[in-house]
């Protein structure tokens, strides 16, 4: 099942970039930024309390909500952020090398603070997507 | 010669990149006292909604909201849940697996963006078909079986 949500996920954020383009260049990066977030927060926030209701917070466990709130801040507001700043100064072409190279991080990051160990293949594949996502990047670089 | 502006750029786009790889470790780590990735959405994308409302209506930005053309304001609405739905969807497969294995399979993005793009937005999104282009989304593909065929290994 976590392969399916994973191509899901990837499904997801794809329709979202492709939405983003029709909706943002109209309405202004920050008013259209505020629109999604909105949106996002509304139908998640939904999704939860119809699906779990809220007794599944209970007992309150106030470091994973930290650590949730986290996730969303570092996401939405550091990730967001920095891709604006980023996109501005060199481009979204040189952005989307740069932000290629998010799954080695998140095999660095893992490793040190999950413990979570990758093997061989995994590693790999990895690193076969970050040279596939350079060379689509080289290509559009080059028109 | 690469000025300071580029440098910058290259700096926040390495930023953004480890942005993106450390929210999934947060959220894998919450998920230990609190086994509901729906709510880890749902908290997450709340508690950033409001700092930046507060940011926005600190910088009196409302009012542009109220200037603009409704036509576009359900192509963002369709961006916001979309992406929220991505993010639950992410969160859901973190429970189950490593950080690195959906992190990685979730780069398949650029793959649909390049098949659904000109589907939804026309032809104009339509990219040119280059030696690079093939190249870079035979190694995505690769890169992702070789991900799905080795997890369990």
């Amino acid at each position: 099942m976590s392969i399916f949500f994973s191509l899901l996920a990837a499904f997801f954020f794809s329709l979202s970039h492709i939405t983003i383009r029709k909706g943002v260049t109209k309405l202004g990066v920050s008013s259209g930024t505020i629109i999604m977030l909105m949106a996002g927060t509304l139908s998640t926030l939904l999704i939860a309390l119809i699906l779990e209701g809220v007794q599944v917070l209970k007992p309150l466990d106030l470091t994973s909500i930290l650590f949730f709130a986290l996730g969303g801040v570092i996401h939405f507001l550091g990730g967001w952020g920095f891709q604006n700043a980023s996109a501005s100064r060199i481009g979204p072409v040189r952005l989307s090398s740069m932000t290629g190279a998010t799954p080695l991080f998140a095999v660095v990051l893992a490793f040190f603070s999950l413990k979570q160990v990758v093997n061989i293949y995994i590693l790999g594949g990895i690193f076969l997507i970050v040279a596939g996502i350079l060379f689509i990047t080289m290509g559009r670089n080059d028109k | 010669m690469i000025n300071k502006q580029e440098i910058q750029g290259y700096i926040y786009g390495i930023l953004t990149a480890l942005c993106w790889a450390t929210s999934p470790i947060f959220i894998a780590r919450g998920l230990e006292g609190i086994p509901s990735s729906i709510w880890a959405t749902a908290i997450g994308s709340s508690v950033a909604t409001l700092i930046y409302l507060v940011l926005f209506l600190w910088n009196k930005k409302g009012k542009a909201l109220t200037k603009i053309n409704k036509k576009y304001i359900y192509w963002q609405i369709a961006a916001g849940v979309a992406g929220g739905l991505g993010i639950l969807s992410r969160n859901i497969a973190l429970e189950t697996t490593r950080v690195a294995i959906v992190i990685g399979i979730v780069q398949l993005q650029i793959l649909i963006t390049l098949v659904l793009g000109p589907i939804i937005q026309g032809e104009a999104d339509r990219e040119k078909i280059t030696p690079k282009l093939i190249l870079g989304a035979a190694l995505i593909l690769g890169g992702t079986i070789l991900i799905i065929y080795g997890r369990n290994l």
